[in-house]
C-alpha cells in the first residue's frame, strides 16, 4: 500500500454514556478518494474531528500525514490538510472573499499566494465573491466551505457530508471536483449518507456503525462482501416463469422470483449466454438479461442493519 | 494575528463599536463648541471616557465570541491547533487595538477640542488630557481582557457579554461595598490605578478616593490573570464543536 495519509489504531471515544467511537482503524493512503460511511450517529464526525485534533480520543493512536495527532509536528500536519466539518465554518457578516482571505490568513498566506481567486473560480463563486455569506443558501455554503479546504494546495482534505445542500447539478459538479482532486496531488478522506455519490466518487471506502469499524478495503472488495456479483437478472413473461424457473433450476442453479416475470439466478455459471442458451433451448426467450451489481446501498444495509430496530 | 486584524476589519461588530465612538466624539465636540472645554480633561472623558469603556468589554468579548457565535473555532484551530497560541493571539490584537483606538482618541481630542473651544475662556491642557488618556488606556485594557476572558469562560458571545456586564456592574458593586472584601474588589483597584496616573482623584460621598498601592496593582493582575486562567482552562478542556 502507498504512504498513508491517515491512519488510524484502536481509536476509542466515549461522551459519558454514549460510545461513539470503539476500536475504530482507519487508513487513507496517498492519492486515493476514501469515503467513510455509516448511519447517522454512526461515529463519523467524531472520527474526523479527532484526526484533525479537535477531540481527543480516549484509547488508540491517531496520524496525520505520519504525524501522531497531537504531538510533536502536528500544528505543521493539521495546516497542510483542509477540512469542511459538519457544514462549513464561515464568519456570516463577512464577504466571500473576505472569508477566504481571512483563512488564507489563518494559514500564513496572503490570499494570491492561497489563489483565492481560482478557488473561488473553482466552485463557481465568483459572482458572488463579494456577497456576506449570510445571504448565501447552504449550497453555496457548501461550496464556500470546500474552496475554503482547499486553500494552499492541502496535501489531504476532509469532507465531511460536502454535497449537504447542494441541487443535483451541484453535486454533480462538487463530485467530479473531489474526483479529480488526487490529480493535482489532493488526497480525498470524505464522509457522506450518499452511498451513491461514495461509489460514483471514491477509491476506497470504510463502513462504520455504532462507532466500529464493519467494512473497509476498495470499493470492489467491499461490494464482494455482499455476496459477490450477485448473479444474473432474468426477466420472462409471467406465464413463462414457472418453467424457466424450472429449467434453471435443473441445471444446478439457485433460482429466486421477483415480480413482474424477474428471475434472480446465481450460481456456477460462466457468463449470461449460458443462461439464455438454455432456455432458448426450451423455447423460452428471455426479454432481459442482466449481471446483477451489487451496489454499495445494499451493502451498507446488509452491514449496518440493526435487527433489533423497528420496524417503521 | 494578520487573521484577526482581518476579522476586525471584515465584521460588523468592530465598525459598530468605532460608529459609536466616533459619534460620542463628534458629540463632545459639539459640547465642547457649544459650551466650551469645561475644566481640566473634562470633555475628553466625556466624549471618550466611558464610551470607550463599553466598547472595550464589547470588544473584548467579541474577539473571542465571534468564534463560538459563527462556529468557526473548528477553522481556526485547523489552521493552528495552538490553543494556547489562539488565547495569545486574541489577548494581544484585543490589547493593540483598544491601546490604539483610546490613545488615538484622546491624542486626537487635544487639536480638535482645543480648535473647538478657541471661542470660550479657558483651553484644552494637554498634560492632563494625555494623562488622563493614559489612565483610559488602562482601564480599557483591563476591561477588554475581562471581557475577553469571560467569553472563553462561557464560551458564547451572548454569555460573555452578559457576564462580563455582570462582573464589572453587579458582582463588583457588590464586593467593593463589605469592609472585608472591599480590598479584593477589582473595580476600586483599577479605579485607584487610573486616578493615580491621570492625577485627578474623585469625591465619593464627600471623601476623595484613596492613592493607589501595590495591593491595588496586585489585586487588578489577581483578578485579570483569575479570569484569563479560568478561560484557558475552560478553553483547553473543552471539546471545539
Amino acid at each position: 500500500m502507498s504512504n498513508l495519509l491517515v491512519s488510524a489504531e484502536g481509536i476509542s471515544k466515549r461522551y459519558r454514556s454514549t460510545q461513539a467511537l470503539k476500536d475504530l482503524h482507519l487508513s487513507v493512503p496517498e492519492g486515493s478518494v476514501c469515503g467513510l460511511l455509516g448511519p447517522n450517529g454512526s461515529g463519523k464526525t467524531t472520527a474526523i474531528r479527532v484526526l484533525l485534533g479537535l477531540t481527543r480520543a480516549n484509547a488508540g493512536n491517531a496520524e496525520l500525514l505520519g504525524v501522531p495527532v497531537g504531538g510533536q509536528g502536528f500544528r505543521n500536519a493539521v495546516s497542510q490538510a483542509g477540512s469542511l466539518i459538519e457544514g462549513p465554518a464561515l464568519y456570516g457578516r463577512a464577504t466571500a472573499r473576505q472569508n477566504m482571505n481571512i483563512q488564507a490568513r489563518a494559514r500564513g498566506l496572503s490570499p494570491t499566494e492561497a489563489g483565492v481567486d481560482g478557488l473561488l473560480e473553482l466552485v463557481g463563486l465568483t459572482g458572488r465573491a463579494d456577497s456576506n455569506a449570510r445571504g448565501f443558501s447552504l449550497g453555496m455554503k457548501q461550496r464556500l466551505g470546500l474552496a475554503i479546504a482547499l486553500i494552499g494546495s492541502p496535501k489531504i482534505v476532509i469532507l465531511d457530508e460536502p454535497t449537504n445542500g447542494l441541487d443535483p447539478s451541484g453535486i454533480v459538479e462538487i463530485r467530479e471536483l473531489i474526483k479529480r482532486l488526487p490529480e493535482s496531488g489532493t488526497t480525498v478522506l470524505v464522509s457522506s449518507h450518499l452511498l451513491s455519490e461514495v461509489q460514483l466518487m471514491c477509491d476506497r471506502a470504510t463502513i462504520i456503525n455504532k462507532g466500529s469499524v464493519v467494512a473497509e478495503g476498495t470499493m470492489d472488495e467491499i461490494l464482494g462482501q455482499a455476496g459477490g456479483d450477485g448473479g444474473y437478472m432474468v426477466r420472462v413473461t409471467t406465464e413463462e416463469v414457472p418453467e424457466a424457473y424450472r429449467i434453471l433450476s435443473e441445471i444446478g442453479l439457485s433460482v429466486f422470483q421477483a415480480e413482474n416475470g424477474e428471475l434472480l439466478v446465481d450460481g456456477p455459471v460462466e457468463d449470461g449466454s449460458q443462461i439464455n442458451v438454455v432456455l432458448a433451448d426450451s423455447g423460452i426467450y428471455a426479454s432481459e438479461l442482466r449481471k446483477n451489481q451489487a451496489d454499495l446501498e445494499k451493502v451498507f444495509m446488509s452491514l449496518t442493519h440493526d435487527p433489533d430496530a423497528p420496524v417503521t | 494575528m494578520r487573521a484577526e486584524f482581518l476579522k476586525i476589519r471584515s465584521m460588523p461588530t468592530p465598525m459598530w463599536c468605532g460608529i459609536a465612538l466616533a459619534v460620542c466624539f463628534v458629540l463632545g465636540l459639539a459640547v465642547v463648541i457649544w459650551k466650551g472645554p469645561g475644566d481640566g480633561s473634562d470633555a475628553a472623558d466625556f466624549a471618550i471616557g466611558l464610551p470607550s469603556v463599553i466598547a472595550s468589554i464589547i470588544f473584548g468579548v467579541w474577539i473571542v465570541g465571534v468564534e463560538f457565535g459563527q462556529n468557526t473555532l473548528r477553522q481556526a484551530l485547523t489552521a493552528d491547533p495552538r490553543r494556547g497560541r489562539l488565547i495569545a493571539n486574541k489577548l494581544m490584537v484585543a490589547v493593540l487595538v483598544v491601546t490604539l483606538v483610546t490613545a488615538g482618541l484622546y491624542l486626537l481630542s487635544v487639536p480638535v477640542y482645543g480648535l473647538a473651544s478657541s471661542g470660550h475662556d479657558g483651553s484644552i491642557p494637554t498634560e492632563t488630557v494625555l494623562r488622563s488618556g493614559l489612565s483610559a488606556v488602562v482601564g480599557n485594557v483591563a476591561y477588554t481582557i475581562v471581557g475577553a476572558a469571560f467569553a472563553f469562560i462561557t464560551a458564547s458571545m451572548a454569555g460573555g457579554v452578559t457576564m462580563a456586564l455582570v462582573f464589572i456592574f453587579v458582582i463588583d458593586t457588590v464586593t467593593s461595598i463589605f469592609s472585608w472584601t472591599e480590598d479584593f474588589a477589582f473595580g476600586p483597584a483599577l479605579g485607584s490605578i487610573t486616578e493615580e496616573i491621570s492625577g485627578i482623584h474623585t469625591e465619593v460621598f464627600g471623601d476623595v478616593t484613596e492613592k493607589m498601592n501595590a495591593q491595588d496593582v496586585i489585586v487588578v493582575i489577581a483578578w485579570l490573570v483569575l479570569l484569563v486562567g479560568l478561560g484557558t482552562l475552560r478553553f483547553f478542556r473543552s471539546e471545539v464543536k
